[in-house]
C-alpha cells in the first residue's frame, strides 16, 4: 500500500487545529504550543519522507491521489485529486519548513496563543492544499482557505495599523480570486467533456479557438495571480500587510503566499491558456520590469526596515515574473528558444524557492531587532554590528543572498532568470538587470545604516539574538548557502517539470498561432 | 379539472388544521402549560414535512388541483419542505424570545398561518390563487412585525410594512387585471399560451423593427413585478425592509428574511418563467437590471449600518439580487438557473438563520442589537465567535461553506446562459464589497479590545446555531444530494 503523503500533509494541520481548539486557552498554553510544534514538525518530516517516493526525473505528476469523485451534481463534476511535480514539490517543502520554523519562532507569542496557533495550522492546510490540488474546484477552495487565517493573523497580532492592513489584504486578494473563479468557470464550460481537472484542461486547451473568451479568461486568472504575486500596479496591499503582520505572518506571507501567485502562473496560466499567455507575454514582462525597478527604487527610499524588506519582495518577485513572461514570449516564425525558455522558467521557480528562504530569514531577522529595540527606523539604529555581532552576521548573510551575491541561492536563481530571459527578451532583460544594481544599493545602504557607524547609546545593552530565534533563522541561512553552492538537487526536480511544460507548450504552438490570427 | 383527489391536498389541509388547532390549544392551556404550544407546533410541522415528502415524485408529470389553479409539481414540494424546515427553526429560536410576551401561543398560530400562505404561494399557478396566498402571507407578516405591542419601533415596523405592502399589492392586482384583460385567463399557463399567440401585439410597437415591445404588456409585467419584488425586497421596492427588519422582534425579522422572501422568489421564478417570455420577450433585461441595482444598493448601504438587524436587512436585499441572477439565467433554459436558485435558498436559510440566531444569543446576553455588542466575542467565547465567522464567510460566499457552492452555481448559471455572463461579474464585484461589512463583524469580534461573554445560552438558540453550522458545512462537503433534488424540483417550471 502506498502512503497518501499528500493528504496526510494537507490534513494533519487541520487535525492539529481541531486539537488546539479543544484545549483550554489559559491552562494549556504549553500544550497548545507543543501541539502546534509537533504537528508542524510532523508535516515537515512527512514532506521530507515523501522525497523517497519522489522521482526527480519523472516529468509527470507524482504521488497522485485520486481522482476520487467528490460530487457530481447539477452539472458540475468535482474530483479530489492531489499530486506534485518538480514545480510544486520544492514549494511544498518550502512551505512545510517555513511553517515549522514559524511555529518555533512563535513560542514567544504570549497574546491569545490558542487562536494564533489554530490559525497557523489552518493556514498550513490552505497553503499545502493549494500547491497539491490538481482540480480547479479543490484548488480554489484551498486558495481561499489560506486567506482567512492570514486575515486574522494580521488583524489580531499585527502592528498599529493592523485592522486596515488586514481588510485591505483580504479585499484585494478576494477581488483577484473572484476574477479567477470566473475564468475557472469559463474554462469549465468550454472544455469537452466539462472538467475541472487542471491536467486535462492543459491537454484540451479549451479556449484555443475563442479569442475573446480566451482573453477574458486570461485576464481573470491574471488578476487573481498578479494581485497575489504582487505585480506592479496591484502591489499596494503588500507593504501594508507585510509591515503590519506579526513576524511569523510576514514570513509566511512573503515566503509562501506570494508564491501562490507565481505558482498559479506556471501551473495554470501557461499550460491551460498558452495562446493568450504568449499573446500578452510582453505586457506581463513590462509589468514585471516595472515591479523590479519600482520595487527597488521605493525600497531604497524607506527608513522602516520592514518596509524595505517588503518592497524588496516586489522587486524580487518581479524577476520571477520576468522569467515566466520571457519563457512564453513569442518572437516569430520558426521560434526555437526551448533552452532559453526552460532556463528562464528554472530560474523563476528557483527564485520562488530562494526568495521564500531568503526573505523568510530577513523577516525573522527584522522581527528580532524589533522585539528588542521596539523600532524599525533605520535612522535611529546604527552601529549594531558591535552590539549584536551574531545577529549582524546573519543579517548580512541574508542580505547578500538577497541582493544576489555569488555562492548564494539568490544569485543562482537570478542568474538563470537573466540568461534565460535574454534569449527571448533582450531589451527588457537588459533593463531589468539594472535593477540588480538598485537592489545591491538599498541592501548595502541598509546594512550601513543599521550595523555600521556609531552605536546609538540607547542600544547599549541590547542582547544578541537568542537560541529560539537562532533555531528559526539558522536553518534558512544554511539552506541559502548550501543551495547557492550546489543548487543541483532542486534544479533537477524543477528542470524536468519545466522542460515538459515548455515542450507541451511547443506542441500547443499551432494553437497559439491560431489564437493570434 | 375540478377537485380530482383531495388527498393531494392533505399537507395543506393538515397545516390549516394545525394552525387552528394551535390557536385553540393556546386557549385551553394554563399560563404554565403554554410551553407545550411550540412543542406541538414543531411536531406538527414535522408531520407536515412528512406528508409533503410523500408527494415528492420527480419522475411523474406534475399534477394540478382546483381547476388547474394549484400545482403539485416537485417545485412546490421542494418549497413545502423548505418552509417546514424554516418554520421549525423559527419556532425554536422564538421560544425564549417571546416567553415574557403576552399572547405567547397565538404567535405560533400566526407563524403557521404565514407558513400556510407561503406553501400556497409556492404551488399557486393562477393569478387569483397567487393573490390570495400572497395576501395571507402579507397580512400575517404585518401582525408578526408588530408583535411587541408596547414597543414603538415594532409598531412603526408593522405600520410601515402594512402601508408599503398595501400599496404594492394594490399595484400588483392592477397589473393582474391588465394581464387578465390581455390574455383572457387567470391561469398562468393558459395566459402564456394565449399571449404568445396574439399577433395583434405588434400594432402597439413603437420601437425599431426587430424589438417589439407592447407598452401594455410591459406595464402589466412591471406592475406584477412591483408586488412580487416588494415581497423579496428587490430594488426599487426594497425601502421598507431596513425599518421593518430593525423594528420587528428579532425572530420575526429572521423569519421575514428567509421565509416570505423564499416564497416570493418561488412565485417570482414561476411567474417570470411561465408568463414572462410570452408577455415581454425582453423580461430578462428588466430583471437583470433590477438584479444589478438590488445587489449594489443592498451591499453599498449595508456598509454604513451600525445595527446588525439593519445590516442583515440590507444584506438580505443583496442576496435577493444574487438570487435574481439565477432567475434571469433560468430564462435562457440552460437548466442551471433554477436549481442554483433553489440550492442557494437552502444555503441562505441556514447561513442567515445561523447569523440571526447568533444575534439573538448575543442580544440575549448584551441586551443590544448593535454590531458593537459583538465586540471582543472571541475573548469571551472563541467557539461562538468562530461559528459566527463560518456564517459570515458563507454569506460572503467564501469556501468552505454552503454559500460558496450556492454562489458558484448562480454565477455558473449566468456564464452558462451566455448573454448574461456579465451578471456573474456584477455578482462577484458585489461579493467583494460585501466582504467589507461582513468582516467588520469579524473585526469587532477578534481584533479590538474588550470581552463579550455569553453566560446565558438558551437551549433553543444553541440548537439552531449548531444545526445551521452543520448544515452550512455539510452542504459543501456533500452538496450532491441537494443539487440533485434542486435539479428535479426545477424541471417542470416555466415554458415547456
Amino acid at each position: 500500500m502506498t502512503i497518501p503523503f499528500l493528504s496526510l500533509m494537507v490534513f494533519l494541520p487541520l487535525l492539529g487545529m481541531i486539537v488546539i481548539l479543544c484545549l483550554d486557552k489559559e491552562r494549556h498554553v504549553g500544550a497548545i504550543r507543543w501541539t502546534a510544534t509537533i504537528f508542524s514538525a510532523l508535516v515537515f518530516v512527512i514532506s521530507l519522507l515523501a522525497l523517497t517516493a519522489f522521482i526527480p526525473g519523472d516529468a509527470g505528476m507524482q504521488m497522485r491521489e485520486g481522482p476520487g469523485l467528490w460530487f457530481s451534481a447539477g452539472g458540475f463534476t468535482v474530483n479530489y485529486t492531489l499530486g506534485v511535480d518538480g514545480l510544486s514539490y520544492p514549494i511544498v517543502l518550502l512551505t512545510t519548513l517555513l511553517t515549522f520554523l514559524c511555529v518555533i519562532y512563535s513560542w514567544r507569542i504570549t497574546y491569545r496563543v490558542k487562536e494564533y496557533m489554530a490559525f497557523f495550522m489552518l493556514l498550513e492546510t490552505g497553503m499545502l492544499g493549494t500547491f497539491c490540488a490538481l482540480d480547479f474546484f479543490l484548488f480554489y477552495v484551498f486558495w481561499e482557505v489560506s486567506l482567512v487565517p492570514m486575515y486574522f493573523l494580521i488583524g489580531i497580532w499585527g502592528g498599529p495599523r493592523r485592522e486596515y492592513a488586514a481588510i485591505k489584504f483580504f479585499i484585494y486578494t478576494l477581488v483577484g480570486s473572484l476574477g479567477m473563479l470566473l475564468a475557472i468557470l469559463a474554462l469549465y464550460f468550454y472544455s469537452t467533456p466539462h472538467t475541472f481537472d487542471m491536467l486535462e484542461l492543459a491537454k484540451q486547451n479549451p479556449l484555443a479557438g475563442n479569442f475573446w473568451v480566451g482573453v477574458l479568461a486570461f485576464w481573470g486568472l491574471f488578476l487573481g495571480f498578479a494581485i497575489k504575486v504582487p505585480l506592479f500596479p496591484f502591489h499596494t496591499w503588500l507593504p501594508d500587510a507585510h509591515v503590519e503582520a506579526p513576524t511569523a505572518g510576514s514570513v509566511i506571507l512573503a515566503g509562501v503566499l506570494l508564491k501562490m501567485g507565481t505558482y498559479g502562473f506556471v501551473r495554470i496560466l501557461l499550460p491551460i491558456l498558452p495562446g493568450p499567455s504568449r499573446y500578452f507575454a510582453l505586457v506581463v514582462a513590462l509589468l514585471a520590469l516595472a515591479s523590479v525597478i519600482y520595487g527597488a527604487l521605493v525600497a531604497m527610499a524607506q527608513t522602516d526596515l520592514k518596509k524595505l524588506i517588503a518592497y524588496s519582495s516586489v522587486n524580487h518577485m518581479g524577476y520571477v515574473m520576468l522569467g515566466i513572461a520571457a519563457a512564453v514570449h513569442f518572437i516569430g516564425a520558426g521560434d526555437t528558444h526551448t533552452l532559453s525558455r526552460v532556463t528562464a522558467l528554472n530560474g523563476a521557480v528557483l527564485q520562488m524557492v530562494g526568495h521564500g528562504i531568503i526573505t523568510g530569514a530577513l523577516f525573522f531577522l527584522v522581527g528580532v531587532i524589533y522585539d528588542r529595540a521596539h523600532t524599525r527606523d533605520m535612522n535611529s539604529l546604527g552601529g549594531l554590528a558591535k552590539q549584536m555581532p551574531v545577529y549582524a552576521g546573519l543579517m548580512m548573510m541574508a542580505s547578500f543572498a538577497s541582493l544576489g551575491l555569488p555562492t548564494m541561492l539568490g544569485f543562482v536563481a537570478e542568474f538563470l532568470v537573466f540568461i534565460g530571459s535574454f534569449g527571448t527578451m533582450k531589451i527588457i532583460t537588459g533593463i531589468a538587470m539594472l535593477g540588480v544594481v538598485f537592489t545591491a544599493g538599498y541592501f548595502l545602504w541598509m546594512m550601513q545604516r543599521v550595523f555600521l557607524g556609531e552605536l546609538n547609546r540607547q542600544w547599549v545593552g541590547l542582547p544578541d539574538i537568542d537560541r529560539g530565534e537562532l533555531a528559526a533563522i539558522v536553518p534558512l541561512c544554511v539552506l541559502m548557502l548550501a543551495f547557492g553552492l550546489y543548487p543541483q538537487p532542486i534544479l533537477n526536480m524543477i528542470n524536468t517539470a519545466m522542460f515538459a511544460l515548455v515542450n507541451n507548450m511547443g506542441t500547443a504552438a499551432q494553437a497559439a498561432q491560431a489564437f493570434i490570427r | 379539472m375540478p377537485v380530482q383527489n383531495l388527498s393531494l391536498f392533505y399537507p395543506e389541509l393538515f397545516l390549516t388544521s394545525l394552525a387552528v388547532g394551535v390557536l385553540l390549544l393556546d386557549l385551553f392551556l394554563g399560563r404554565e402549560q403554554k410551553r407545550a404550544v411550540p412543542v406541538v407546533t414543531v411536531l406538527g410541522l414535522a408531520v407536515f414535512a412528512l406528508l409533503a415528502l410523500r408527494q415528492w415524485n420527480p419522475a411523474g408529470m406534475p399534477q394540478t388541483e382546483f381547476w388547474g389553479s394549484y400545482s403539485l409539481d416537485s417545485f412546490a414540494v421542494f418549497f413545502k419542505l423548505l418552509f417546514a424546515a424554516t418554520g421549525i427553526l423559527i419556532v425554536i429560536i422564538s421560544t425564549d424570545f417571546f416567553r415574557r410576551v403576552y399572547a405567547y401561543g397565538e404567535y405560533f398560530a400566526l407563524l403557521l398561518f404565514a407558513l400556510l400562505g407561503m406553501v400556497l404561494l409556492a404551488g399557486a399557478v393562477d393569478l387569483v390563487t397567487i393573490y390570495l396566498a400572497f395576501e395571507l402571507v402579507s397580512l400575517v407578516s404585518y401582525v408578526l412585525a408588530g408583535y411587541l405591542r408596547h414597543d414603538g419601533k415594532s409598531n412603526e415596523a408593522s405600520l410601515k410594512y402594512f402601508l408599503y405592502g398595501a400599496a404594492a399589492s394594490a399595484v400588483m392586482i392592477y397589473g393582474m387585471s391588465l394581464l387578465y384583460g390581455l390574455g383572457g385567463s387567470t391561469n398562468l399557463a393558459t395566459l402564456a399560451n394565449r399571449l404568445s399567440s396574439y399577433p395583434t401585439m405588434a400594432q402597439y410597437a413603437f420601437m425599431p423593427q426587430d424589438i417589439v415591445i407592447s407598452p401594455l404588456n410591459a406595464l402589466a409585467l412591471m406592475m406584477v413585478l412591483a408586488g412580487l419584488g416588494y415581497k423579496v425586497a428587490m430594488v426599487p421596492f426594497q425601502a421598507w425592509s431596513p425599518d421593518v427588519y430593525e423594528g420587528a422582534p428579532t425572530p420575526v425579522t429572521a423569519f421575514l428574511s428567509v421565509g416570505p422572501k423564499a416564497a416570493g422568489m418561488a412565485i417570482l421564478a414561476r411567474f417570470l418563467l411561465t408568463v414572462g417570455p410570452a408577455l415581454l420577450p425582453q423580461w430578462q433585461v428588466i430583471v437583470a437590471i433590477l438584479a444589478t441595482l438590488t445587489m449594489f444598493v443592498g451591499n453599498l448601504l449595508a456598509i454604513r449600518q451600525t445595527n446588525l438587524k439593519r445590516m442583515l436587512a440590507y444584506s438580505s436585499i443583496a442576496h435577493a439580487g444574487y438570487l435574481l441572477i439565477g432567475i434571469v439565467a433560468a430564462g435562457s433554459q440552460s437548466g442551471w438557473g433554477l436549481p442554483a436558485v433553489l440550492f442557494y435558498l437552502v444555503a441562505y436559510l441556514f447561513m442567515n438563520l445561523g447569523a440571526f440566531a447568533m444575534l439573538l444569543l448575543v442580544a440575549h446576553n448584551q441586551g443590544s442589537d448593535e454590531i458593537e455588542s459583538f465586540r471582543g466575542l472571541a475573548r469571551g467565547s472563541l467557539m461562538y465567535a468562530l461559528i459566527m465567522i463560518v456564517f459570515l464567510m458563507s454569506l460572503t460566499g467564501l469556501p468552505p461553506t454552503a454559500g460558496f457552492v450556492g454562489k458558484l452555481y448562480l454565477f455558473a448559471a449566468a456564464i452558462k446562459s451566455g448573454t448574461w455572463w456579465w451578471l456573474a461579474v456584477v455578482g462577484i464585484i458585489n461579493s467583494a464589497i460585501s466582504l467589507y461589512y461582513y468582516m467588520n463583524i469579524a473585526r469587532l469580534m477578534f481584533f479590538v479590545e474588550g470581552e463579550t461573554t455569553l453566560p446565558k445560552r438558551p437551549a433553543g438558540l444553541t440548537f439552531v446555531i449548531w444545526v445551521s453550522l452543520v448544515a452550512t458545512l455539510v452542504l459543501i462537503v456533500f452538496p450532491g444530494p441537494l443539487l440533485e433534488i434542486a435539479r428535479h424540483a426545477g424541471e417542470f417550471v416555466g415554458v415547456q
